[in-house]
């Protein structure tokens, strides 16, 4: 008999109880301060290593867990329903590159990088959006070329997050004379290497203590052994296998929007219920209750169906059609819940003193990053209709 | 319904047109709203204000007597009209002139409109508005700050929230309960530099701390500062409260059209699909139209009734809609706030702001299901 969508094995049940009692007690008390100084959350991120978390996906062999993106999704959404910066701290390590060298890289690579992302010792980025290459990734321009025994690396990223605080990047780039997706790979580079300028960062909207970069490469050396998926002139398999590695990331975005939309009904309904006006407490008029069913059957709709999605994983990565779908659900009930949660909290929601702005400004950003809810839309209805139309002038 | 201008309002908005183009600075052309330095940002108003005043175009409908020009209503939506179309700011007293004046001229005495109107136009008074409380928020009946009679003056104490420029106001609009009196709801005009006065800046989802919080400790009000007498205070902020809702917050509502020629070209310019906006261009024309029909309802000597809130709900909610999906449209490069988005992302979260103040969306759809004879959910 197949199980219930939503039920969830006693292994299961007790990750989540662990993940929800550090979020809990650890890490929502100081999401705030993080925000704030707009920082690398670098004693939360110790705590998580230490608890084992990053290393969740990495397979037993290198010293990890040996789990997969349900189970990350699992914890994803209770570590943001703490602290969001937090969270993203684990999300690239348990939905990014890692992943990617667990499936596709070398042996050589795994060993040397594995075991150090299973004890928390190295942070990984994935170096994929460009100033011209947002959600047109195909349109990226970072060159690749033969070089000796190696290659050199050349262009420009942005938009990198955790940049700043990662010690190893995943960087997408092409072969030379290459166009849309045609001829694209991906190379493992690490920080500290010749030709990348000083990574620069913009403060932003949300999700502040986790910065994004941009980063300068300039005939940057890179060994063949640092090759994951080499460019290829007239091939396409790149760039289908870029599309398929980011839907890990995706339904752990997707969690986190669930952790974070969570979070905001949670003290939402705390306050309703104690807030009175005209006599009595405002949970009582039949207008804000129907907010709160609206919100929380926004939560749950999108809880399921990443749950869906992450149960589809075959081989680490997660259906594309089941991933869209689930990422933007669960984007809009995080902007949806976050906003409605604001309003019921009216001026008090309004201010820095109190949480909600906060989950108000993540909200947005998890909605953009890791592919636009436009984008997803776009992916979805070709899924659907079966005709996919690019997006691209001709 | 229309607004029709008379031919004396569309002289005075060819002439302000003109004048607009001349003295407007071009560095305070399509200023976001809230944006840039809370300081700085009030100092521009407050400068534009007394620009407009110098050269008499401000409160065209006021009376002559209070420095205005005499004219209709139809001279004021000439005026919106006008500083929309060339992205003029809002001169920093929209406040006390579209808010409060209008009920001081219909509750005040000849000498409390002769002591604060001209200064009001003139921008040497900043006036700020004391409804709020911490627990009299949605229900402003709640009110507890207190006015204890004292002689020929009233000895205020209580707690106000989310005062807009409270800390750059000279005066206050101030809601009180008169002790000893039964339905002692009473409105008062408060000097801020008074002893006991004491604003403390909140910080927001913006980062500017535009609303504040005032504290009243024996603050002394004099008794000729009663507007509407004792006991009448709720007639005139309800009075009050009809006008933020309708002519109050036109300039921003018909600002909505204008936003979106200035989203369309950012769009555009940046290679995004600028389609994405049609829907927030039909919603903006039903806004700016409902916007004219309140106006026109005014002119004609209506109160405005259930449209006021009608426009409120629809602006404000519109509004957030459509920065909403220019946020989304942009995609990842809006999330670093360069490239000359930074300003839009503050409009973004500045709006959230704006299904709250002026009475939430929640208050609204009370008043519109009270204007429609649907029965109170009170019981």
């Amino acid at each position: 008999m197949t199980a219930p969508l939503d039920q969830l094995t006693d292994a299961q049940a007790d990750l989540v109880a662990r993940a929800r009692s550090i979020a809990q007690n650890e890490l929502r008390p100081r999401a705030a301060e993080w925000d704030r100084r707009a920082e690398f959350p670098e004693e939360q991120f110790d705590l998580l290593r230490k608890a084992g978390l990053a290393g969740l996906t990495v397979p037993v062999e290198y010293g990890g867990q040996g789990l997969g993106t349900f189970e990350a999704c699992l914890v994803l959404e209770e570590l943001a329903a703490g602290c969001l910066a937090s969270a993203m701290t684990i999300q690239m390590q348990v939905n990014g590159p890692p992943r990617v060298l667990a499936r596709i890289g070398t042996d050589r690579q795994r060993k040397d990088y594995l075991p150090r992302v299973a004890d928390g010792s190295v942070c990984f980025s994935i170096a994929m959006t460009e100033p011209q290459a947002g959600s047109d990734g195909t349109a990226l321009q970072t060159t690749l070329s033969p070089h000796g025994d190696g290659f050199l690396l050349t262009g420009e990223k942005c938009h990198i997050t955790g940049a700043l605080r990662s010690d190893a990047f995943l960087v997408f780039c092409r072969a030379p004379d290459t166009t849309g997706p045609d001829g694209i790979g991906a190379v493992l580079i690490d920080r500290e290497v010749e030709g990348l300028a000083p990574i620069e960062t913009e403060p932003k909207m949300g999700g502040r203590a986790i910065a994004e970069g941009i980063m300068r490469f300039t005939d940057v050396p890179v060994r063949a052994d640092q090759v994951v998926l080499e460019p290829k002139t007239g091939s396409r398999d790149g760039a289908r296998f870029l599309i398929r590695q980011f839907n890990p990331e995706r339904c752990g975005n997707a969690a986190m929007s669930v952790g974070l939309a969570r979070n905001a009904l949670d003290d939402a309904v705390a306050y309703v219920k104690e807030r009175e006006q005209f006599g009595r407490p405002i949970v009582e008029f039949q207008g804000l209750q129907w907010k709160i069913a609206d919100m929380a059957t926004a939560i749950e709709g999108a809880r399921l169906l990443l749950w869906r999605a992450a149960r589809t994983d075959v081989e680490g990565f997660p259906g594309i059609r089941e991933t869209a779908m689930a990422k933007l659900a669960a984007n809009e009930a995080a902007v949806m819940v976050t906003s409605e949660a604001l309003q019921l909290l009216g001026h008090k929601g309004y201010l820095t003193r109190y949480p909600m702005e906060r989950y108000v400004r993540d909200a947005f950003g998890l909605g953009i990053g890791g592919g636009t809810t436009a984008v997803l839309r776009n992916m979805i209805a070709g899924e659907v209709t079966g005709v996919r139309v690019s997006q691209r002038k001709s | 319904m229309d607004l029709a201008l008379s031919g004396e309002a569309a002289a005075y908005r060819d002439q302000l047109r003109s004048w607009v183009e001349e003295h407007l600075p071009a560095q305070w052309r399509d200023v976001p709203v809230g944006s840039g330095d809370d300081a700085e940002y009030v100092r521009m108003r407050r400068e534009w204000g007394r620009m407009l005043h110098r050269g008499g175009w401000l409160a065209p409908h006021w009376p002559t007597i209070h420095g205005g020009r005499g004219l209709g209503v139809d001279a004021q939506l000439a005026f919106l009209d006008v500083l929309v179309a060339a992205g003029a700011p809002e001169q920093m007293n929209t406040n006390g002139m579209g808010i409060f004046a209008p009920a001081l001229m219909a509750f005040g005495t000849e000498a409390q409109q002769d002591r604060y109107l001209g200064p009001m136009l003139a921008h040497d008074d900043i006036w700020c508005q004391g409804f709020s409380e911490p627990g009299a928020g949605s229900d402003l009946g709640g009110l507890a700050t207190r006015a204890v009679p004292d002689g020929d003056r009233f000895v205020v104490s209580g707690q106000k929230v989310w005062t807009s420029y409270a800390l750059f106001a000279q005066r206050c609009y101030l809601m009180v309960r008169v002790t000893g009196v039964a339905n002692g709801v009473t409105m008062v005009v408060l000097h801020m530099d008074r002893p006991g006065v004491t604003v403390r800046p909140l910080r927001n989802i913006t980062g500017s701390s535009e609303f504040c919080e005032v504290f009243l400790d024996d603050v002394t009000v004099d008794a000729d500062d009663v507007v509407g007498g004792i006991g009448a205070g709720w007639r005139v902020a309800t009075y009050a409260l009809a006008r933020e809702r309708s002519t109050g917050l036109a300039q921003r509502a018909l600002q909505l059209s204008r936003e979106l020629e200035l989203m369309n070209a950012q769009l555009h310019r940046d290679g995004h699909d600028d389609g994405v906006l049609v829907e927030a261009f039909v919603r903006s024309r039903v806004v700016d139209s409902t916007v004219r029909r309140v106006l026109a309802t005014v002119a004609d000597g209506d109160e405005p009734g259930m449209l006021a809130p009608v426009a409120k709900v629809l602006w404000s909610e519109g509004h957030q809609a459509q920065l909403t999906t220019l946020v989304e449209a942009a995609g990842p490069e809006v999330t670093g706030a360069g490239g000359g988005w930074s300003d839009w992302l503050r409009a973004l979260l500045f709006s959230r702001a704006e299904t709250i103040y002026g009475g939430t969306s929640e208050i609204q759809r009370n008043l519109i299901a009270k204007s429609l004879g649907m029965p109170s959910d009170r019981g």
